[in-house]
């Protein structure tokens, strides 16, 4: 704790589980709502990951236990491989700057406060990163709600304008069908580039269903 | 004003009542259907279909969140980057090459992560350069960087919008191995109507706004190879957040 109270100051070493062996340390300067993390890894173990998992476990840590929602790491714009450990760790640079360093930081969501922590940013897995099931359902409890607007929209459009609305709704069901067919491998957990990939199973079937819901006729 | 515009205003003033979440997948759904009406083959073309499509890349460009109007085709620059000289970019390749026997296939695309090199180059200070000077300032790199290959006739991916990982997306053309049959492209669709080919050569460069504009790639033809290198910023949203869901 610092004299004033204000901070507090924490301190880990970084150790292999199974023989305790000593491969760096974090540690994390607390004040309300921020943490500021700060992590070495010993030069014969660099280049294993060991720094970027030990980041993402503190912050874990820090937001579970110290309810921070914010992160930071201050890095200096010429440390590549610190920022590579940030970016593997999900944080990103924001645009605040500590003298030389910019500022990365990880925000988390409110509501991952009591169920083990949901990251605002994009968690990353080996370069790619994994839909979190926690975003997912709440793309996938948002939908029906949507559907139910488009819906009282449709209702409300004029006739051209309604033709117009229903091709496009169509279309949306057919294009769902063509990357069901094409899904070849489960993809439906990696995130990549196309907004298909946020449909699971129960989007899919609510937008292939979309049109019969609506009481659009098919063409 | 046309069908198309008016019922994209529609769209539009549904969206503003929107939760974040409802958002996300009304651009899902809007690009969804753009996979279907704009896809490059086996699909008939009439004046329907011409509205339905006019309406959801206007739609889907309505939607876009950003503090800073984008272009109405979504590309900010297009050009080779003067830190992508000859070495490094032989680099990119040679990692392309060494990161395609773990690509995994999506649609009609293979995929990889980034290696070393591309995850360097995702958050360098060279690349946040050339988007804050391009794009403006404020964009902060999502440190994702994926490969991407065409490298089987046929191959290539149906217009669509990104996610936000890859809201302001750098795609960097590595290599195009062209024949005389045909040639594969990137192909944006701008809000105001029409499709624009935006032809790269290797090592070349194209930032564009790709979670609000429509894009895709024309299928590649018979012995033909495609290299891609892309790596997502995400620009400060109108009111300071950014997707948070």
């Amino acid at each position: 704790m610092s004299p004033d109270e204000r901070e507090r100051w924490l301190n880990w070493t970084v150790r292999w589980k199974l023989s305790g062996r000593a491969l760096g340390w974090v540690q994390a300067t607390v004040t309300a709502g921020t943490a500021r993390a700060a992590y070495a890894v010993l030069r014969d173990e660099r280049g294993a990951g060991i720094a970027s998992e030990a980041l993402s476990a503190l912050a874990h840590w820090l937001h579970q236990q110290t309810y921070v929602e914010r992160v930071v790491a201050e890095i200096a714009d010429t440390n590549v491989p610190s920022m590579r450990v940030a970016a593997a760790a999900s944080f990103r640079p924001s645009d605040n700057r500590s003298g030389d360093e910019v500022i990365w930081e990880l925000a988390f969501s409110l509501s991952g406060r009591n169920d083990g922590g949901v990251l605002a940013s994009t968690p990353r897995r080996n370069g790619m990163t994994e839909k979190r099931d926690d975003e997912q359902a709440d793309l996938e409890a948002a939908l029906p709600s949507l559907l139910d607007k488009l819906g009282a929209l449709r209702g409300e459009l004029d006739g051209d304008e309604q033709t117009v609305f229903d091709e496009i709704v169509r279309s949306a069901a057919r294009h769902t069908e063509q990357v069901k067919a094409d899904d070849v491998e489960s993809h439906e957990r990696i995130f990549m580039k196309p907004m298909s990939v946020h449909l699971t199973e129960g989007m899919r079937d609510e937008m292939l269903a979309l049109p019969k819901r609506l009481g659009i006729e098919d063409q | 004003m046309s069908q198309a515009g008016s019922t994209a205003n529609a769209i539009g003033q549904l969206a503003d009542s929107l939760s974040p979440a409802e958002r996300n997948n009304l651009r899902l759904l809007l690009g969804m259907a753009a996979g279907d009406l704009a896809k490059f083959a086996g699909s008939q073309s009439d004046v329907l279909r011409s509205e339905a499509l006019s309406s959801t890349v206007a739609a889907l460009a309505g939607l876009q969140p950003y503090a800073r109007v984008i272009p109405a085709n979504g590309v900010v620059w297009r050009g080779r980057p003067s830190f992508m000289d000859e070495r490094r970019l032989a680099e990119l390749v040679a990692e392309s090459h060494s990161r395609r026997t773990d690509a995994r296939r999506y649609e009609r695309q293979h995929l990889a992560t980034g290696g070393p090199l591309a995850d360097a180059l995702a958050v360098s200070g060279d690349m946040q350069s050339l988007v804050a000077k391009h794009a403006g300032p404020g964009i902060t790199a999502t440190g994702i960087a994926s490969y991407l290959f065409y490298d089987e006739a046929g191959l290539g991916i149906d217009p669509h919008v990104d996610t936000d990982v890859f809201a302001l997306n750098a795609i960097i053309l590595l290599k195009h191995d062209a024949v005389e049959d045909g040639r594969s492209e990137l192909v944006v669709f701008p809000a105001t109507g029409g499709r624009e080919t935006v032809v790269l050569t290797p090592g070349e460069l194209v930032l564009v706004y790709a979670d609000s504009v429509v894009h895709g790639r024309t299928p590649t033809a018979d012995g033909e190879v495609v290299h891609v290198l892309t790596i997502g910023f995400q620009p400060p949203l109108t009111d300071g957040r950014r997707f948070s869901m």
